[in-house]
C-alpha cells in the first residue's frame, strides 16, 4: 500500500512543480534589443485561453499581430497572425512559451518570407509601470506604484464641447491609428487593425514599454458607439488582471472615450469611473512607419 | 442748366463709384463666409499691396475641400482664381471670382466647380468676435508640466511626410493644420472651430530643409495685424512639435500663448476628413 500512495504523492507533487500559473506568463515581455532585435508580446489570459499582440516596433501599427492560444502545464503554444490592412492573414509564427526563473523562453518558427526557426529570452520591462493617479499594481507582484497627480494644476479644465454630432461607425471609419493622452515620449496610440471580419487592436505610450501598452479586444459597433476592452494583464489600479471597458464616439476625427473597469464597482448610471479624454485620427498605418515612408 | 445735371449727374456717379475705388486692403483681408444648403463656404484673404492670396473651403475641417486663390485687389474690387487640387498637387479645376466689398459684405461672383456653373454669394465677417488673446496663468498658479520629451529623434522631412493633416486640442476648439500640395509647393490652413472665419489662418512660405520644417501663420485681421507667425517644426512618430514665434509683432507681450510650443498629432489623411 506504501509503495502505492508514494507514486501518487510524487505524481501530485510534480503537477504542483510544473502546472503552469497564468501569473507567470500574462502581460508584456520584450526582447533584448541588442541581442534580439526588438519583439514584444502581451498576453491576456483566462483560464487556458491566451490572445494577445506581437509587434516589433510598437508605434508602427504595420508591424502589430494578433496572438491566439492556449496555457498548459508546460506554458504557452500559441500563433501569431499578421494581417494585410483588409484583416486578411499575411502569414503566421507558431511558438511555445516556457516560464523559467523570471524569463520567458520563446521558440518558434516564423511564417514571414525568409522567417524560420526563432528562440528568444524574453524579459519584464525593468522600468515597471507609468504613474497614474492612482496607485498602480504590477506582475510580478511587488509594491506599487506611488500615485502621482497628473499636473492640471489648480484650474478646472473647461468643460468638454463635442466638436459635432457623434457619427454613424463602421469598422472602416475607427480602423487606424488614433493618438491622445499628452504629447512628446509618453503619447499613446490607440491601433485598430482589420483582423479576419472582426476588429482587434492595441494601445500603447510609450511603445517600447510592454508596461505601458495593452491588447485592445471585443470591438462592437452599436449605431455611433463603439465598445472595446483594454486587457489589463500585468499592471494597472486594483486587482490583475482586469478589462478597462470602453465606451467611445467619434466626431470630426476625435475619438471620445470613457472607460470603466471591471475590477471596480460600476458608478451610478449616466456616470463613468473615467470621464473622458480624446484621441486624434484615425492616422493610416502606413503613416505610422517609422520615417514615415 | 444741362451742362450742370450732366456735371451733377456724373459727380453723383464718381460719388457711388468711389467705395469702390477707395476699397483698400483692411477691408479685404481676412475671413468671409456665407451659407449655402447648410455648408458654410469661406474665404481667407491675405492681401500685400494689389496682391491676393489665400484658402477657399467648404466644410472646412473636411480637408478635401481645401483649395487655394490667388489674385488681385484693384480700385474696383477683387480678382482671383481658385484652385482646386488633388492629392497629389495637380489641378482639379479652377474657380474664376470677382468681388466687392460694400457696406460690410462681400459680393462675389463667379464661374467653376467641376459643372461649371455660375455663382454669386453675398459673404460677411463672422457674427462671432474673434478669441481674446490669453496670457499664460500667472506664475505659481499651477506645477509647470513636465519639460517636452520627443518621442523620437526629429525624421528627415518631405513634402509627403508632413502633406496632411494635423490635429491639436479637443472638442469644438480642436485645431486643423491643413497641409496639402499644391502643384510643387506645400500651402494649407489652420482652423478650429472650422465654421468660424476669426479661427482659421492661412499657412503659407513652406520650406523644408532636412529634418526642419518652416511655414508662416499669416494673421491677416485683429490686433496687430496683418502679421505672420514665423512656425519651426520638427516630426517624429507622428507628433509635429511646433515652435512658434511671431514676427513684425512688436505689441505682442512675452509670455503670451503666442510665442509657445505646441503639439500637433497626425498626419491624418485629408479623405479621413472627408464630410460627414
Amino acid at each position: 500500500m506504501k509503495k502505492i500512495l508514494m507514486p501518487l504523492a510524487m505524481l501530485a507533487f510534480a503537477h504542483l512543480a510544473f502546472a503552469a500559473d497564468a501569473n507567470d506568463y500574462r502581460g508584456g515581455w520584450e526582447t533584448d534589443v541588442a541581442t534580439s532585435g526588438s519583439h514584444i508580446y502581451d498576453f491576456s489570459i483566462r483560464g487556458d485561453q491566451v490572445r494577445g499582440i506581437y509587434c516589433a516596433i510598437c508605434n508602427d501599427a504595420t508591424t502589430l499581430a494578433f496572438v491566439d492560444g492556449k496555457l498548459g502545464d508546460n506554458g504557452l503554444t500559441f500563433v501569431v497572425t499578421h494581417v494585410r490592412d483588409d484583416g486578411s492573414t499575411t502569414y503566421r509564427d507558431h511558438a511555445t512559451a516556457r516560464f523559467d526563473h523570471g524569463q520567458l523562453v520563446v521558440q518558434g518558427t516564423s511564417g514571414a518570407p525568409g522567417g524560420g526557426k526563432f528562440e528568444w529570452t524574453m524579459h519584464k520591462d525593468p522600468r515597471g509601470p507609468a504613474p497614474l493617479p492612482v496607485p498602480v499594481n504590477k506582475l510580478p507582484p511587488g509594491p506599487p506604484v506611488p500615485a502621482e497627480p497628473f499636473p492640471v494644476g489648480g484650474r478646472r479644465p473647461p468643460p468638454y464641447i463635442q466638436p459635432g454630432p457623434w457619427e454613424q461607425l463602421t469598422p472602416a471609419k475607427v480602423v487606424g491609428v488614433w493618438l491622445g493622452f499628452g504629447a512628446g515620449i509618453d503619447k499613446q496610440f490607440f491601433i485598430i487593425r482589420r483582423f479576419g471580419n472582426r476588429l482587434r487592436g492595441m494601445v500603447c505610450g510609450r511603445c517600447d514599454n510592454p508596461y505601458t501598452m495593452a491588447a485592445l479586444d471585443d470591438f462592437r459597433i452599436d449605431g455611433d458607439t463603439l465598445h472595446f476592452n483594454i486587457l489589463h494583464e500585468d499592471w494597472g489600479p486594483g486587482s490583475l488582471p482586469f478589462h478597462n471597458q470602453v465606451t467611445a464616439h467619434v466626431s470630426q476625427n476625435e475619438m471620445r472615450i470613457t472607460t470603466q473597469p471591471d475590477n471596480r464597482a460600476p458608478p451610478p448610471p449616466g456616470r463613468a469611473v473615467f470621464g473622458g479624454t480624446s484621441l486624434m485620427g484615425p492616422v493610416s498605418l502606413e503613416a505610422t512607419r517609422r520615417g514615415g515612408e | 442748366m444741362k451742362m450742370l445735371m450732366m456735371l451733377a449727374a456724373l459727380t453723383a456717379t464718381l460719388w457711388l463709384t468711389r467705395p469702390a475705388a477707395a476699397l483698400n486692403a483692411s477691408e479685404v483681408r481676412g475671413g468671409w463666409e456665407t451659407t449655402l444648403n447648410g455648408v458654410e463656404h469661406i474665404y481667407q484673404f491675405k492681401v500685400r499691396g494689389d496682391r491676393i492670396s489665400g484658402i477657399a473651403c467648404g466644410d472646412c475641417e473636411d480637408a478635401t475641400t481645401l483649395a487655394f486663390l490667388d489674385g488681385t485687389l484693384g480700385p474696383y474690387g477683387l480678382s482671383f482664381v481658385v484652385t482646386h487640387v488633388r492629392d497629389d498637387g495637380g489641378t482639379a479645376y479652377q474657380d474664376h471670382v470677382t468681388g466687392m466689398v460694400d457696406h460690410g459684405e462681400l459680393t462675389v461672383k463667379g464661374t467653376g466647380g467641376p459643372g461649371g456653373g455660375a455663382f454669386t454669394w453675398t459673404m460677411h465677417k463672422d457674427q462671432l468676435p474673434p478669441m481674446p488673446r490669453m496670457a499664460r496663468a500667472p506664475a505659481g498658479a499651477r506645477p509647470a508640466p513636465p519639460p517636452y520629451q520627443a518621442p523620437g529623434p526629429w525624421e528627415q522631412l518631405s513634402d509627403s511626410r508632413v502633406a496632411g493633416v494635423w490635429l491639436t486640442g479637443a472638442g469644438t476648439f480642436k485645431q486643423f493644420f491643413i497641409i496639402r500640395k499644391v502643384g510643387d509647393q506645400l500651402l494649407g490652413m489652420l482652423c478650429g472651430p472650422c465654421n468660424r472665419t476669426y479661427f482659421m489662418e492661412i499657412l503659407d512660405d513652406f520650406a523644408i530643409r532636412g529634418d526642419t520644417l518652416t511655414f508662416n501663420v499669416l494673421h491677416e485681421e485683429g490686433r496687430d495685424a496683418p502679421y505672420y507667425n514665423r512656425v519651426t517644426a520638427h516630426v517624429a512618430r507622428n507628433e509635429m512639435r511646433l515652435a512658434v514665434v511671431p514676427t513684425g509683432l512688436n505689441a505682442a507681450p512675452l509670455g503670451t500663448l503666442q510665442h509657445a510650443d505646441m503639439t500637433l498629432l497626425g498626419p491624418v489623411s485629408l479623405a479621413a476628413t472627408a464630410a460627414r
